[in-house]
């Protein structure tokens, strides 16, 4: 059996964070993650998910298994062509708090993964690219 | 509903697991810091302790020689001059001879101790009761003329250094012998506890001059002496070394006393050759 190395989810409804979950969650274990890291991937990823569709309504998650220098990781693309983050600094700071269910919670997502890219301009959509390693 | 409910589980999630994780990396951070802290502290203290063993070790070979000296030329004197220098320079003569002897005395007892700390252990089984009872009666000479009543019950056989523990003894032995002196009547128990699984503690009982229990633990420093050595004589050296060579074998070393009542010393040796 040859399983998938990549796949996409589109964000059109709020059920669809679930199908998004379910699926990063697949790609996690298939990847080879521990538990806890399976956890942290999926909660980074439906947060992701829960802004695109909470701040642009609609979009699309793509993953894929990614290699780098003999280390094995799991990449998430969350592309969505709405308004944009109008400041992606000031993002970082209003999500500070992510007990308060405020904010997008950038910081906590940018702490649960290992790497963390954000494309933003006003008008032309948001590009958010995570990345998780495993450990060796 | 249910997508609330979803979106403050993963909120939750989330918070947990970076508190979980900034808690881990503290305590980790913590604790590398201590056993950093562990490590330093244990490399300068062997380092420390190499250099005392060094500089002992030399200081007692450079002192004899200057020491042989006086010696001789005391000796001289007396030969060869004894007559011009009459009643007053012989007392004089007697002065130096027995400051001579005793810093003798003193280099010999420095430099057993910092041979004690050198010798390699050779581990034996070893019978405490036979080498007890050959050791009080090698100290017969001593005991010429005093009345002890001994109490030695029949003690274990114990895995360990056979010469380093039989200077233990000798040195608790010795000592109980010593600090008696002036009673007329003197009673020396010697015994071991046998109440804990994992070690045997044994003692030297003594109904002799005591100390006060304000001292306990500086009896075994290095040169500490509670008494005179008008008194008592002896360097300071003995309980030292005892503390060092039941250290090496992993085990303690104290001691329980009243002043003119007599004293109790202790030392424990771990069972595992039981």
């Amino acid at each position: 059996m040859n399983a998938a190395a990549e796949g996409e989810v589109s964000i059109e409804t709020e059920g669809d964070i679930v199908v998004v979950r379910r699926a990063v969650r697949d790609a996690a274990t298939q990847a080879g993650f521990s538990g806890t890291d399976v956890t942290r991937i999926v909660t980074a990823a439906s947060e992701l998910a829960r802004n695109t569709f909470q701040y642009a309504g609609k979009g699309i998650m793509h993953w894929r298994l990614v290699e780098n220098s003999g280390c094995q990781g799991l990449e998430l693309r969350f592309v969505d062509q709405g308004s944009g983050i109008p400041s992606v600094n000031l993002a970082f700071q209003q999500g500070y708090s992510t007990g308060e269910g405020l904010g997008m919670g950038l910081p906590g997502i940018k702490r649960l993964m290992d790497e963390m890219e954000i494309q933003s301009h006003p008008g032309q959509g948001t590009t958010i690219t995570v990345k998780k390693w495993r450990k060796t | 509903m249910l997508q609330r409910e979803l979106a403050e589980t993963n909120h939750e999630v989330m918070e947990l697991t970076l508190e979980l994780e900034k808690r881990v990396e503290e305590r980790t951070n913590a604790l590398h810091a201590a056993q950093q802290q562990l490590e330093q502290k244990n490399a300068r203290l062997e380092a420390a302790n190499k250099e005392l063993e060094a500089f002992s070790s030399s200081v007692s070979h450079d002192l004899r020689a200057p020491l042989r000296h006086l010696q001789g030329f005391t000796e001289a004197l007396v030969e060869d001059y004894l007559a011009a220098l009459g009643e007053q320079g012989k007392e004089y003569l007697t002065h130096i001879t027995d400051a001579v002897a005793q810093m003798g005395a003193l280099i010999d007892a420095l430099l057993g101790f910092a041979r004690t700390a050198q010798h390699p252990l050779h581990h034996a089984y070893i019978d405490f009761s036979d080498l007890v009872h050959k050791i009080i009666s090698e100290m017969q000479l001593e005991q010429a003329g005093r009345r002890i009543e001994w109490i030695v019950p029949s003690l274990p056989t114990v895995h360990g250094d056979p010469t380093l523990l039989r200077q233990v003894w000798v040195n608790l032995v010795e000592n109980a012998m010593k600090y008696t002196r002036k009673k007329e009547c003197a009673r020396i128990e010697i015994g071991c506890r046998d109440q804990s699984p994992d070690e045997f503690v044994f003692f030297v009982k003594d109904n002799g001059a005591g100390f006060d229990m304000s001292h306990a633990e500086q009896l075994f420093g290095l040169f500490h002496r509670l008494h005179r050595a008008d008194e008592f004589e002896g360097v300071g050296l003995g309980l030292a070394n005892v503390r060092r060579i039941i250290d090496r074998h992993g085990g303690r070393t104290w001691a329980e006393g009243e002043a003119g009542k007599g004293a109790t010393f202790y030392f424990s040796l771990p069972a595992s050759g039981r």
